[in-house]
């Protein structure tokens, strides 16, 4: 059975299957692994993505991009206010949420942005169809973290609407560490990561825990005055410069030269994200001129040195966020299209020089892998469940390590403790320790411990002890420590050759509870 | 390395785990799903579970393998199909429960106890090849090891209750008991997951029907290919195949069919022996009931309403005539009391007058002139109204003698030239209304036309279609020169109705006279006839003159000129009844007193009745 991932972003929506055992990106009908979420409305028909963005500089007032800036937004919200000053579509207020209004096929229509982002999500799925076979399909979705319950609502209301069957909305930060597989296959690993993520119109850091296989926000910031797109803008500045240097008149005063001169500074900018040089050449751009412009990537890289400090200074707010410093982090995720351009890679890992960067995936298709292995986890599971299971994102985990007390190999280090269950073990959780006594020894105390700090003994709690005597020498001592649903110990010790053993039950206490 | 007990160790326990922390985590990736499912216990991840030994040791499985040689010994390996497969492999308890896993370590476990090389190097007898009972065992684990072989085990598994409890009263009683273990049953043959729960005696309708519809709808995946008499395999060739394997369908078909009227009695035996359903029907009954009682109260109301208005308004109109009746009766006593007011004005003005008169010595010079005048003074006292009697005394007060004298005789002649012109005026209003009865009547009846008339009247009763145009064409037919229409022939057969029976018999005698006559005049010519109205009014003039009254009604011209007369001729005229009489054609002196003193009686009867009347009220 295919499961599908999709990720709707700002600028471009990605469609990740996972099939066979392999998850991959789905190249849609023009071949692109990546849509732009454009919609563009004419007279005669409604097209979505590549098609839609070309026909932007003509027909500039019925093409809606971008509109998962004010998806599920109120029409007061800054960020939807932000977007309204810019957008060259009229958008009308209707009671509390923006409508934009499209002269669609001869008439004057009033669009919803949700209508929007169904549209966008329909094209999704008939690209899913070519794999999954027609029908509904099962696909998990991935929103940004900061999106608000009903913001999750809209873009899930929307994929249902188109047709997919919704296991789930998860964190855009969470289905990008997810691509890499990140304490899933080892779930004792525990290690910090930061995810970061370089959209066209926004950037989040994250900082996430991975403990028990299982992911934790310590904290993210996000902003969203930043994106990739900027980087676009500085692009076709320079070029307008260089232009008005060679033809001594400036291109941006037209509006349509303007729209074209951005198409082609974002086609140089993803070209520079591969090749050290790039050709800009725009037909009669203004004043009927043919323009054409070399760009390299070094120019490129320094007229962009100006505003890369924002990058770390995000990165570097998250961290002061949780509590954690640039060595915390084992590893850093790069996420979202800005995340392709090798000065961002580089400027983050000079950043963070001791880190392992995962780049491997592209930054545009990552969340969208994410999710496809989210919904490969989740397919074929009861949708009652799956519900339940959203609204449920706590875990129970032990506040302090409960460890034993064991005589070390040398006889001046006899007081050490070893831990059994470490701190933040999940409830419930079994763990079995094996001990062998020594030939001359006949009897053990086995003293169960709750720390902190498990270094030392003397913070250490004494919980309880097992005693056993009259044991043969050389007995093995087999100890199953049981952390039950409810939250309390079982310790069982057996003596694995005469069969003798010995259990204490320690309780979970109470709020009330002293200890 | 544990340490070694110390001489006092005991096991004990000192105090208990601090309090556990709930963190907030992402809801991806695998071990969230598994933490989840572990928590929540819906199904184990059979998968996972594998894979986190470290963290998940194995269950302890609870099933201890009860090793009955007696009964593997007594197998048959060629009645394999009669086995009990669970219980070969020693999961007699768990049955359908049972795990994958638990089979197959079962098998293990039989597999080392049992393969014939185990047994021979135990030094047991072991029988050749198939014959051994170990063929059982692997028999087994074929059925139950393959999904679909076991369902189809399963689905006929001889420990299934198929039975289905009937409808009785006892049932019924124990309903919820006896019904809900079943449909737990039987709900393992189901398709679909979350089989809804019979529940209990409070379930709500939306659950009981929600149960109903899903049990009705059963969709059971039990299937009876295990009893197939001939597998498929055995046929030699491809049309052998072919039949055994019809055959096989028909028979799995029949069966299966017969599950599904078996769920279905079930159902419809729950359906009948639910004591909810009954109740559900009777709530719906009584909600029924009670609606129709809403509104035919609300009809009741509405009825009572619109009487109790109409009553109202009756009542007012009752009131308002009482109002009125109680006015006009106040208002005639003031009438009245005006009117006697007025009376005793007059009589005081009369004796005024007439003391004045006296005074003026009845304006007389001679005795002769005096007596007359007396007669005059009375006249005048009796006949002039209030108001000129008032002017009169004023006039007469303020005058002289001769003045007065003057006055007097001027109103004596006005009086007089008055009543003059009464009389005048009502003797022409008699001879008006006489006239005019004349000129009604001006198509004269003959005595022959008079005569078919009342023929012709007889002759047609009332009721007869066109009664009167009938009589009309009757008179016309026997009387050749008769001009009458049947509007004539009405007015005067009413006229002759009215009049009293002596008068039709003063006709008819008349009549007969004439007859008579004509008998002795036979010979001769015919007399000349009297002209009809002589005769009619000689036959009241003739009874009056014969008998000094005329016994006939008066009509109302009589009755008005009666009263006229009386006013004229007060009760001091001398010979008053005499002039009464003069007055009223027709009619005695002896028949105007007779009638006058009818009246009296009757206007007497009248008071006398009012006044008791009255009387009765107080």
């Amino acid at each position: 059975m295919a499961a599908f991932g999709v990720h709707f972003g700002t600028c471009s929506a990605c469609l990740a299957v996972y099939k066979d055992g392999k998850t991959d990106v789905v190249a849609n009908d023009l071949g692109d692994r990546v849509t732009p979420c454009v919609v563009a409305f004419t007279e005669h028909e409604v097209t979505v993505g590549a098609a839609a963005k070309q026909g932007i500089i003509r027909n500039a007032s019925n093409t809606v991009s971008q509109v998962k800036r004010v998806l599920g937004r109120n029409f007061d919200d800054p960020v939807s206010q932000a977007y309204i000053s810019s957008c060259p579509v009229k958008i009308l207020k209707q009671d509390t949420t923006p409508v934009f209004e499209v002269d669609c096929q001869g008439r004057k229509q009033q669009i919803k942005p949700s209508k929007i982002a169904e549209i966008i999500y329909r094209k999704m799925l008939e690209t899913a169809q070519s794999h999954g076979g027609s029908g509904i399909q099962d696909a998990v979705l991935a929103v940004p973290g900061d999106f608000t319950a009903e913001q999750r609502n809209a873009v899930s209301e929307a994929a249902t609407k188109a047709g997919f069957n919704v296991l789930r909305v998860i964190n855009e930060c969470s289905a990008a560490a997810l691509a890499y597989d990140l304490g899933q296959v080892d779930n004792s690993e525990e290690y910090n990561v930061l995810v970061y993520r370089l959209g066209g119109t926004s950037h989040e850091a994250t900082v996430l825990q991975i403990q028990n296989g299982m992911y934790r926000i310590l904290a993210s910031c996000n902003d969203h005055s930043f994106g990739a797109d900027h980087f676009t803008e500085i692009l076709q500045k320079h070029l307008a410069s260089e232009f008005q240097r060679m033809y001594r008149s400036d291109p941006l005063e037209n509006k349509r030269a303007a729209a074209k001169l951005l198409l082609s500074a974002e086609v140089c900018k993803h070209t520079l994200s591969n090749l050290t040089n790039a050709q800009c050449a725009v037909d009669s751009l203004h004043d009927g001129i043919d323009f054409h412009c070399p760009v390299s990537r070094a120019r490129f890289e320094s007229l962009c040195s100006t505003i890369l400090p924002q990058c770390t200074q995000l990165i570097q707010s998250a961290l002061t966020e949780a509590v954690c410093s640039k060595q915390d982090i084992m590893r850093v995720v790069l996420c979202g299209g800005g995340a392709r351009m090798p000065l961002v890679q580089r400027v983050i890992s000079d950043f963070f020089p001791a880190s392992e960067q995962l780049t491997s995936v592209s930054g545009d298709e990552v969340i969208a892998i994410g999710a496809a292995k989210e919904a490969a986890i989740l397919v074929g599971k009861e949708d009652s469940q799956l519900l339940e299971m959203e609204n449920q994102t706590s875990v129970q985990c032990l506040s302090k390590a409960v460890a034993i007390r064991v005589n070390g190999e040398k006889e001046d280090n006899s007081n050490r403790l070893q831990v059994i269950f470490p701190i933040g073990s999940l409830i419930p959780s079994r763990q079995q320790h094996t001990a062998t006594l020594t030939s001359t020894q006949t009897s053990f105390v086995l003293e169960v411990y709750e720390a902190g700090d498990t270094d030392s003994l003397g913070t250490a709690q004494k919980l309880g002890k097992i005693v056993m005597r009259d044991l043969p020498a050389g007995a093995v001592i087999k100890t199953n420590f049981h952390l039950k649903r409810e939250g309390d110990l079982h310790i069982t010790s057996h003596d694995v050759t005469s069969g003798h053993q010995e259990s204490i039950s320690i309780g979970a206490s109470s709020s009330s509870d002293q200890s | 390395m544990l340490p070694y007990a110390e001489e006092d160790d005991v096991t004990e326990v000192y105090g208990n785990l601090a309090p556990s922390q709930k963190l907030t985590v992402e809801a991806v990736g695998q071990w969230f799903e598994f933490y989840q499912q572990k928590i929540h216990g819906r199904q184990s991840f059979h998968s996972l579970s594998a894979a986190s030994s470290s963290s998940e040791s194995e269950e302890e499985d609870v099933e201890e393998c009860e090793d009955d040689k007696a009964l593997l010994l007594g197998l048959d390996p060629k009645e394999w199909k009669k086995q009990d497969h669970y219980a070969v492999l020693g999961l007699a308890k768990l049955r359908y429960k049972a795990t994958e896993e638990q089979i197959k370590k079962a098998y293990k476990r039989k597999v080392l106890m049992h393969h014939p090389d185990k047994r021979r190097a135990r030094g047991l007898l072991v029988q050749e090849g198939v014959d051994d009972y170990f063929t059982c065992i692997t028999r087994a684990y074929e059925i139950l090891g393959n999904q679909n072989k076991r369902r189809s085990y399963d689905s006929v598994d001889p420990e299934f209750d198929d039975s289905v409890p009937p409808v009785t009263q006892e049932n019924k009683n124990n309903f919820f008991s006896l019904f809900g273990p079943k449909f737990e049953m039987n709900a393992r043959w189901s398709n679909k997951r979350n089989v809804p729960k019979l529940g209990d005696a409070d379930s709500l309708f939306d659950d009981v029907n929600n149960f109903y519809k899903f049990w009705y709808e059963f969709d059971s995946w039990r299937e009876f290919s295990y009893l197939d008499e001939e597998e498929k395999e055995k046929g030699e060739n491809r049309e052998e195949r072919r039949w055994i394997e019809k055959q096989n369908k028909a028979v799995r078909q029949k069966r299966k069919k017969e599950e599904v009227l078996r769920i279905r009695q079930l159902v419809d035996n729950a359906y009948a022996c639910d004591p909810r359903i009954q109740r559900f029907r009777e709530e719906e009954k009584e909600k029924k009931l009670a609606h129709k009682r809403a509104r035919q109260e609300a009809a009741r109301q509405k009825a009572e309403e619109e009487e109790r208005v109409k009553q109202e308004a009756l009542e007012e109109e009752r009131k308002k005539k009482e109002k009125e009746d109680e006015e006009a009766r106040i208002q005639a006593a003031v009438a009245k009391k005006e009117k006697e007011g007025v009376k005793k004005q007059l009589r005081k003005e009369r004796k005024s007058f007439r003391t004045m008169a006296k005074d003026f010595d009845y304006f007389a010079n001679t005795e002769e002139e005096r007596i007359n005048n007396l007669q005059e003074v009375d006249k005048l006292a009796e006949m002039l109204a209030l108001n000129s009697l008032q002017e009169l005394n004023e006039s007469l007060a303020s005058a002289n003698k001769d003045k007065a004298k003057e006055t007097f005789l001027q109103k004596v002649a006005e009086l007089r030239a008055q009543i003059e012109e009464d009389k005048r005026r009502q003797l022409e209003i008699s001879q008006r209304s006489a006239g005019g009865d004349t000129m009604r009547d001006k198509k004269q009846w003959t005595e022959e036309e008079l005569q078919m008339l009342i023929k012709a009247v007889n002759l047609f009763p009332a009721g007869t279609q066109d009664r009167w145009e009938v009589i009309a064409a009757f008179i016309g037919q026997h009387v050749s020169e008769s001009n009458k229409n049947a509007r004539d022939v009405l007015s005067k057969a009413k006229e002759l109705q009215k009049n009293d029976a002596s008068l039709r018999q003063g006709v008819s005698k008349q009549a007969f006279s004439r007859f008579e006559k004509e008998h002795l005049a036979s010979s001769t010519a015919a007399k000349p006839m009297d002209a009809p109205s002589e005769r009619l009014e000689s036959a009241a003039e003739a009874q009056l003159r014969e008998t000094g009254t005329n016994p006939a009604p008066w009509t109302t011209e009589e009755q008005k000129l009666l009263e006229q007369a009386m006013k004229t001729y007060g009760p001091n005229t001398p010979e008053r009844w005499e002039c009464i009489a003069e007055v009223v054609p027709n009619r005695s002196k002896k028949d105007c007193m007779k009638r006058y003193k009818e009246l009296c009686e009757l206007v007497r009867a009248k008071k006398a009745a009012q006044e008791a009347a009255k009387a009765k009220k107080s």
